[in-house]
């Protein structure tokens, strides 16, 4: 099996890389988001402390839209998943399926955040509205960022624009698309309970 | 290979289901009247529970070696220290108060009447 088939099918042989330079590169990318997301939640953690009077996420956000969210989201993961182990088996068909489930999942959260946001912004509640809500909004905001910025990937991915290159290449993308996109609901997984429900 | 890939799925799949399942437990433990740092407690370790279910298995990081081993390690080193410096400030003897005085409130600051609660 050559350096590049290992990486591919995850077996490791004796001299063969540990990584491809995308998944390294990934990684490092993800290291920079956890220093992020770890400064932001710093932030929250003294503010909230600071804060003579901090509501209750539950009384003032809507938890079972959030948890709804957290299942579309988790599932989401798990196509994205099912569509990197199909990339890896060859299996054309599946990995675009896969990808698009994830993909109309992602606009899925999107829509259900919308919502969520659309009832806040008519109660009058903005992020200059208190700290609690500046908070809320930059973490969910930021998030949703996130969330939009993997979709245009696997967009460009569903609309062809890798086709053509090396099938290893190809699987290695599939692979860092999938690191990033996990690494979004490993994100919101925090989120949740921190805003939600504490 | 086709078996190999087959037993993933069914790794990914058990993943799924005990994500899902944490996420009810989550939701339903906080509408239990906890104690605050219970509260706390429970709800950072299931979310850490879930948090290492997605990097172990969807992110692959049983089957990683050194060279992610060591990125991850250092980012989740810096986010551990992150979190733990705004803790050892609050929980230190002389920054604990809990009920600052409204003019304290106003400044927002809660060092002024610290003092008060030093023994």
């Amino acid at each position: 099996m050559s350096a590049e088939a290992a990486l591919t099918h995850g077996v490791y042989e004796p001299g063969a890389p540990e990584a491809t330079n995308g998944k390294l590169a990934m990684w490092l990318f993800l290291a920079s988001e956890i220093m992020l997301f770890g400064a932001l939640f710093s932030s929250y953690i003294i503010l909230r402390d600071a804060a003579p009077f901090w509501p209750k996420g539950w009384e003032v956000l809507n938890v079972p839209l959030a948890t709804l969210n957290t299942v579309v989201l988790i599932t989401s993961s798990m196509t994205m998943v099912l569509a990197y182990a199909a990339a890896q088996k060859g299996d054309e068909r599946r990995l675009n399926g896969f990808l698009w489930a994830t993909f109309l999942l992602a606009c899925c959260f999107l829509v259900i955040k919308a919502f969520e946001y659309g009832s806040k912004f008519q109660h009058h509640h903005f992020p200059s509205t208190s700290v609690f809500y500046a908070v809320y909004f930059t973490l969910t905001g930021l998030h949703g960022f996130h969330v939009i910025g993997g979709m245009a990937v696997m967009l460009f991915i569903l609309l062809g624009g890798q086709k053509g290159i090396p099938r290893p290449l190809f699987v290695s993308r599939i692979e860092c698309l999938g690191l990033y996109w996990h690494f979004v609901d490993l994100v919101w997984i925090f989120l949740f309970p921190s805003l939600y429900l504490l | 290979m086709s078996k190999d890939a087959h037993d993933h799925t069914r790794v990914y799949l058990a993943v799924f289901a005990a994500l899902l399942v944490l996420t009810v437990v989550t939701v339903a433990v906080s509408r239990l009247d906890l104690t605050r740092p219970w509260a706390i407690g429970v709800g950072l370790a299931i979310a850490c529970l879930k948090g290492g279910l997605v990097a172990a298995y969807f992110m692959h990081l049983v089957s990683e070696r050194v060279t992610v081993y060591s990125i991850v390690g250092l980012a989740a080193a810096a986010f551990i220290a992150l979190l733990l410096l705004p803790w050892i400030d609050m929980t230190h003897p002389a920054a604990q108060s809990t009920e600052p005085p409204p003019a304290a409130v106003e400044s927002a600051g809660r060092h002024a009447e610290t003092a008060a609660h030093v023994p």
